[in-house]
């Protein structure tokens, strides 16, 4: 009898131990995932089957607002994607490579070092290390990672990102659209968008610009300690495992008077990037001089907007066809197929964003206008809204 | 290692676990020792010292005057024959004064050592402020002094323990580690409950055997406790905190803000502290040791006697035994007393009562002075205890005035209105108290009082509690906290009218009737509410228990 007892206690509590369990992971890896436009790129990236993509961009938001792979692959036949999480610290950077080397290996690589360019002191959230972490395969990619650069007191939410993310309960019914968008995705295999991610607006800079005085400038600040050790483990990682199809890059920026060490500090990180027989590319500092027009090519100072993005992935795709001779690979019928759902998308969002641009709608109460375009449920919806009603209207109106 | 970790939860479970396997049920009570031991010294082992002082100084001291009384004992009966009466009330009287210096050396050892940490810098800086209004250029240092955790939990039961050792109420420990474990007993370190040797040392020596009922209340007690903690009161303090982030910022606040502050100080309060003391109580249930509930459903009470009958029980058990009832009937005060009933005004029916009441009046200003006192060294918990004490000593001088005005106006007691009216009034009163307890200082908690009055803007709390733009930032919590706060104060109010409803039972035994499939759920259903409501992990800055500080 006794016996009998202990055994259905135990099955009791075993059972509710299980269900707690299982809830727990329910919530983590659904209910209560950190949910964005991060998210839904970095699981975009991953859809992609490995060895298609021609060439990869890493780095933070001003590579996914400044680099269009639809339009690339439109205008110049190479598939491409930017593996970009926002604000992103320059401790991911390697593994970020890493990554794409493991599942892609695309031809070129191309990295931005704006993650170098913080000093000690404005080092990125921590949180923004969540977005690359919790969005990648938990290999030893991932697993080197936590061990070397997360604190330790913090590394079981790494492990566990309900403790972290637990109480994003509260942005329940606002991040639905992406978590719907997120099962399109899943369900497509492929993102319309290709990563990138726009803000409808023409930016006016109202304070000293110290962009005029570039050219010339070969100033330099050091690096902040971490920043430079990141730079240098990323060099030095990629000259001891002979990979060499990768170009630094700097994009362009609106630098402001009191920016103006950033700049600096982007002249710095490309002595050393050379200095390991590594290409900088510095778009920031030729960005007049190569037709980028800073009263209409940003939304604000740190991104390109659709105008200036079509530039930089211009010159991007001239780079890489041009000066690394990238070949576009061979695409199958569905892979074609699929890039040119990407391409009329994107055309949707041109001329979608040029219209909110043109009508300065940003900030502005305009019911129903979304100035931040992204691969979510409610802008493809917007998007699609646009081109039924106004079909004769932009750049890629159809004619 | 708070009580709101995982470590901790992970550390009681390996405690238990060790618990009831050592075979040895003699010796079970070593294992609550170790574990009280390595969490103090995970917690705070720098401090460790102090808590080892006042133990080992307790303990003998404690055996010290065991060996007076003892002896004089043992005197008094060889006399017998020889000493005549008046000798013998002689010995008896100086071994009174000797033991009451002998406590008294204990009890200044180890108060001393509070009153230095605790409140040193605030007697130096009164000082200051005295000698530097006089022109007086001397200025006590300030220096840097820390409280080591649980001290004034300790110190306070400790002191009683001496105090009932002096009272000969037991028989004193001899054994100094089982005094230690009495002393630093882990679950209730932090903040109490301030606990009698009679009805706590007991249990924790005797060795108990694995109880799945004990077990499984003291496991659904944890979760209540959790509940209450994580998911209100480190979600209520996140608003609190940013009203009181700075002095500045804090008079900068519409009045209607600041009393919404106040109400829900009152919610994070009392579920911080309830929440923890719950969790304390949980695993010592677990160990089979029944620890006293602090809390009766305060904010029913209906006088502001009885809610300090129903908050915080255990401080206010050691007050009476210990301050209240030896003020109460000291010399002093009954000489009080008897004097003014022998006065003109004492002849009179209202001088009569006045005259009878007046040392339970004082006893209970001083008490409630010391109470504020207890809770910090700050001008505004002078102010906190006096308001108190003040409310409750004019209360009892004017119960006949009360008592004639309900009769002359015929009100039943009984009425559900007027008995609402008495817990509505009530909490009012608790809350004007709170206003100095939660305001950064004294002054400010004047303000706030008078802001009561003038500075009621519901049109601007709005804005200032949810925040307008960029302009006006709001408190930190978005409007589904606030519903969620309101929710969970519902879900205590409910679970506190049964409570009240059946005092007889726990809510525990009530559920555990009830059919397994429902009681599974509720269980599930709480674990799961605090691990997605609860305020925990990095993303947030957890709050310390507030009575910690105390």
């Amino acid at each position: 009898m006794k016996k009998k007892l202990y055994i259905t206690r135990t099955v009791k509590l075993i059972a509710l131990t299980l269900l707690v369990f299982l809830s727990a992971i329910i919530l983590q890896d659904w209910v209560l995932r950190r949910v964005d436009h991060n998210t839904l790129r970095m699981d975009a990236f991953y859809m992609e089957k490995k060895g298609t993509l021609d060439a990869v961009l890493v780095g933070a938001s001003d590579v996914y607002a400044g680099y269009s792979a639809p339009y690339a692959y439109e205008k110049y036949g190479y598939t491409s994607f930017p593996f970009a999480t926002q604000a992103s610290p320059s401790n991911i950077v390697l593994p970020q490579i890493k990554e794409v080397i493991k599942y892609q290996n695309p031809k070129m690589i191309v990295v931005e070092i704006n993650a170098f360019l913080y000093p000690d002191n404005k080092q990125p959230a921590e949180v923004n290390c969540h977005l690359f972490a919790d969005n990648i395969p938990r290999d030893q990619i991932w697993r080197d990672y936590i061990e070397k650069e997360v604190p330790e007191d913090t590394r079981i939410e790494y492990y566990i990102p309900l403790l972290k993310f637990h109480g994003s309960w509260n942005e329940y019914p606002w991040k639905l659209k992406y978590l719907s968008a997120d099962i399109k995705l899943r369900n497509r295999g492929y993102a319309l968008l290709r990563g990138y991610k726009t803000v409808s607006k023409m930016f006016t800079a109202n304070e000293k610009i110290a962009n005029s005085k570039f050219e010339n400038d070969d100033s330099t600040k050091p690096l902040g300690p971490i920043g430079e050790r990141c730079l240098r483990e990323t060099l030095e990682y990629l000259k001891e495992n002979d990979i060499h199809n990768v170009v630094f890059t700097r994009f362009p920026h609106i630098v402001r008077q009191r920016d103006y060490a950033r700049f600096k500090r982007g002249n710095r990180a490309g002595e050393i990037i050379e200095s390991y027989g590594y290409d900088f590319v510095n778009m920031e500092r030729y960005a007049l001089r190569d037709g980028f027009d800073l009263e209409h090519d940003w939304y604000n100072w740190d991104h390109l907007n659709i105008f200036g993005a079509e530039k930089c992935t211009d010159y991007i795709a001239d780079l890489l066809l041009n000066k690394y001779g990238l070949e576009p690979s061979e695409q199958t019928a569905q892979q074609k197929e699929n890039w040119q759902k990407s391409v009329e998308c994107y055309h949707k969002v041109y001329n979608y964003s040029e219209s909110l641009i043109e009508r300065g709608v940003f900030g502005t109460k305009d019911a129903g206008l979304r100035t931040t375009v992204e691969e979510d449920d409610e802008t493809l919806r917007l998007i699609d809204e646009f081109a039924e009603n106004y079909p004769d209207y932009g750049k890629y109106a159809k004619k | 290692m708070t009580y709101t970790s995982f470590n901790f939860l992970l550390f009681v479970l390996a405690t238990v676990v060790i618990y009831f396997i050592l075979p040895w049920k003699k010796y079970r009570w070593t294992v609550l020792l170790v574990a009280s031991c390595v969490f103090y010294a995970l917690a705070s082992y720098k401090y460790a010292a102090f808590i080892i002082f006042t133990s080992l100084s307790t303990m003998l001291i404690a055996l010290w005057l065991e060996k007076v009384n003892k002896k004089g004992k043992a005197l008094l009966k060889e006399k017998k024959g020889e000493w005549d009466r008046e000798q013998k009330k002689a010995f008896k009287d100086k071994q009174k004064i000797k033991k009451r210096w002998i406590m008294a050396l204990c009890l200044i050892l180890n108060f001393g050592i509070l009153a230095f940490l605790k409140y040193f810098n605030f007697f130096a800086g009164s000082l200051n402020d005295i000698l530097g209004s006089f022109g007086v250029s001397f200025s006590a240092p300030m220096l840097k002094l820390f409280l080591p955790l649980g001290i004034s939990f300790y110190t306070f039961q400790s002191m009683g323990y001496i105090v009932d050792i002096y009272r000969e109420k037991f028989e004193a420990q001899r054994n100094p580690f089982k005094f230690l474990l009495f002393v630093s007993f882990f679950p209730q370190i932090i903040q109490g409950p301030i606990s009698h040797y009679d009805q706590l040392a007991p249990q924790l020596f005797e060795g108990h055997d694995f109880d799945f009922t004990r077990f499984k209340y003291g496991c659904e007690l944890i979760l209540w406790g959790f509940f209450k903690k994580l998911v209100i009161a480190d979600r209520a303090v996140i608003a609190i905190n940013t009203v009181i982030a700075t002095p500045e910022g804090y008079n900068g606040y519409s009045g209607t803000t600041l009393t919404f502050t106040v109400l829900l100080y009152a919610l994070q309060l009392y579920a911080d502290f309830s929440g923890g003391i719950d969790i304390s109580r949980g695993v010592a249930q677990i160990f089979g040791i029944d620890m006293i509930d602090n809390f009766k459903r305060p904010y029913f009470s209906k006088s502001i006697n009885e809610y300090w009958r129903r908050w915080h029980i255990s401080l206010g058990a050691w007050m009476k035994d210990y301050i209240f009832n030896p003020l109460a009937i000291s010399s002093a005060f009954l000489n009080a007393s008897k004097k003014m009933k022998g006065s003109r005004f004492g002849k009179t029916k209202a001088g009569a009562h006045i005259a009878k009441v007046l040392p339970t009046a004082f006893a209970s200003l001083i008490v409630f002075l010391l109470v504020g006192v207890w809770h910090g060294a700050n001008y505004k918990y002078v102010a906190f205890g006096l308001w108190n004490g003040v409310i409750i000593m004019l209360s009892t001088l004017m119960q006949p005035l009360f008592d004639a005005w309900v009769d002359k106006w015929h009100v039943n007691r009984k009425n559900p209105l007027f008995i609402f009216f008495q817990i509505f009034r009530t909490f009012l009163v608790v809350l004007v108290g709170y206003v100095f307890d939660v305001a950064p200082s004294f002054k400010q908690g004047m303000m706030t009082i008078s802001r009561f009055f003038t500075g009621q803007n519901f049109a601007l709390a709005g804005q200032e509690i949810l925040g307008k733009g960029k302009e006006i930032p709001g408190l930190g919590l978005g409007w589904k906290d606030y519903v969620l706060l309101g929710v969970c104060c519902v879900i205590v109010l409910i679970v506190s009218i049964i409570q009240e409803r059946h005092a007889d039972t726990t809510i525990r035994e009530m559920l555990d009737k009830k059919p397994f499939i429902l009681r599974f759920l509720l269980l599930f259903i709480g674990v799961v509410a605090i691990i997605i409501l609860g305020i925990y992990g990095s993303g947030y800055a957890a709050a310390d228990f507030v009575y910690m500080q105390f």
